[in-house]
């Protein structure tokens, strides 16, 4: 019976480290910074960093919607997956060679950044409609231009443009992101927010990720 | 001998079992559950726990019959007597190891280390057994001779001499487990060999303690 049992539980502990690998992120601080760009396509750039105790030299992320090993070390590599479980895009990092796509790796630390598809966002350009379906799940989401920050769910519910004197906390410490963003679409308003976003991406960072941030140029036509 | 080992195996299994494999889902739950089964945590309670049932295997906890009856009632040599109990002993830290082993597939899983750790833990786990239970045996000749403090005495002078003297610091399983934990590219040969040494040792210092009692 004994046996019976062991060779019963070590089958079983393959789906189950599966089910817990894909569901729990092990102690990494995972952020993603994510821009919604026209045709259903969305531009992420995503950080990993590792509990500062950690001793083990890697963690598996094998089983998880992300895929890939990310090693602690001098190397990382791995493959981000779609929401089909395909590979959408692959990263490596190791001292000796280095792809323009990841941006730095460091023990502790794993930074790239890539394109996904999400049909289901920005399809066909951003409309009210949509920008209200994609702040839905949480709501909290404002307007930011040079100018200010505004209520999203205000706006494009009744169309109010209410100024917030403080932006929220969670956008306080992206200074260097919306500079960045600016860049991009000088003195256009770009709608911001946090939490899951619809579609396949959004369900992996209510899994693994602890902060995501996602931001879509708002169109002049929306702000009318 | 073959009846040492299915004797001590069956009073185990009669006497001890439920209580060791329960102390052993306690603990490692319990280790699991404060550490996020992070191996560098869970993997030293293992090699604990192996350590004191090995030990306490050697001690002929769970005997039914004690070294010295089986030399008076049967025409075993001595010798026969202490490698059925090792034997036996052994048998039942690998039943432990193999009913925590899907445990560990899911650690390896969950943190990434590689297949050749694990063997390498496993394999670590059973050196530490074999000497456990060597060690646990010279304890228990030496309580025999009627000073009892020194039941836990070689076990103890084994895991604190290794931890303290540098040199010695391969012949220490905790130690061994966190070096293949942290850097799984170092030769481990040689390091199974001396503690295969070790574990030779420790059964042959055994036998000569029982065959000193025995006179």
């Amino acid at each position: 019976m004994l046996v019976c049992f062991t060779l019963l539980w070590t089958g079983a502990a393959f789906p189950v480290g599966n089910w817990l690998a894909g569901i729990w992120n092990r102690g990494a601080e995972i952020q993603s910074r994510t821009i919604l760009l026209p045709e259903g396509w969305m531009l992420t750039d995503v950080k990993v960093r590792f509990a500062p105790f950690k001793i083990v030299n890697s963690i598996n992320l094998q089983p998880s919607p992300w895929g890939g090993r990310i090693f602690i070390g001098d190397e990382s590599y791995g493959m981000l997956k779609g929401r089909d479980q395909r590979g959408a895009f692959s990263w490596r990092h190791s001292l000796s060679q280095s792809k323009t796509s990841v941006r730095d790796g460091v023990p502790g630390f794993a930074c790239f950044n890539g394109w996904f598809p999400n049909p289901s966002l920005n399809q066909a350009g951003l409309n009210r409609t949509k920008a209200e379906k994609i702040i839905r799940p949480n709501g909290e989401a404002v307007i930011w231009d040079e100018r200010g920050y505004y209520r999203a769910g205000d706006f494009l519910i009744r169309g109010d443009w209410e100024e917030i004197e403080e932006p929220p906390d969670w956008l306080l410490r992206e200074n260097n992101w919306l500079t960045r963003l600016n860049r991009v679409n000088p003195g256009k308003a770009w709608l911001i927010g946090r939490g899951p976003l619809p579609g396949g991406v959004s369900k992996i960072e209510q899994k693994d990720f602890t902060g995501g941030i996602w931001a879509a140029p708002l169109p002049e036509e929306v702000r009318k | 001998m073959i009846a040492v080992v299915l004797s001590e195996m069956m009073g185990w299994l009669k006497n001890q079992s439920r209580m060791t494999l329960t102390a052993l889902w306690i603990i490692f739950g319990i280790a699991g559950s404060f550490s996020f089964l992070r191996p560098e945590f869970c993997l030293e309670v293992l090699i604990a726990f192996i350590i004191w049932l090995g030990a306490k295997g050697g001690n002929q906890s769970w005997s039914q019959f004690w070294a010295r009856d089986w030399v008076k009632r049967t025409n075993l040599t001595l010798r026969a007597v202490v490698i059925g109990k090792t034997l036996a002993s052994f048998g039942v830290s690998l039943i432990h190891l193999a009913a925590v082993f899907p445990v560990l597939i899911m650690m390896l899983i969950l943190w990434g280390f590689t297949w050749m750790q694990l063997l390498h833990i496993i394999l670590v786990n059973m050196v530490a057994a074999l000497i456990a239970i060597g060690l646990g045996l010279s304890g228990s000749f030496l309580e025999g001779s009627g000073k009892d403090y020194l039941n836990g005495l070689p076990t103890a002078a084994w895991l604190i001499l290794t931890a303290v003297i540098p040199m010695l610091r391969p012949l220490n399983p905790f130690y061994t487990t966190w070096d293949i934990m942290v850097s799984n590219e170092c030769s481990l040969l040689w390091v199974y060999l001396v503690n295969l040494g070790l574990a030779l040792l420790a059964i042959s210092l055994a036998e000569y303690l029982f065959r000193r009692e025995s006179h």
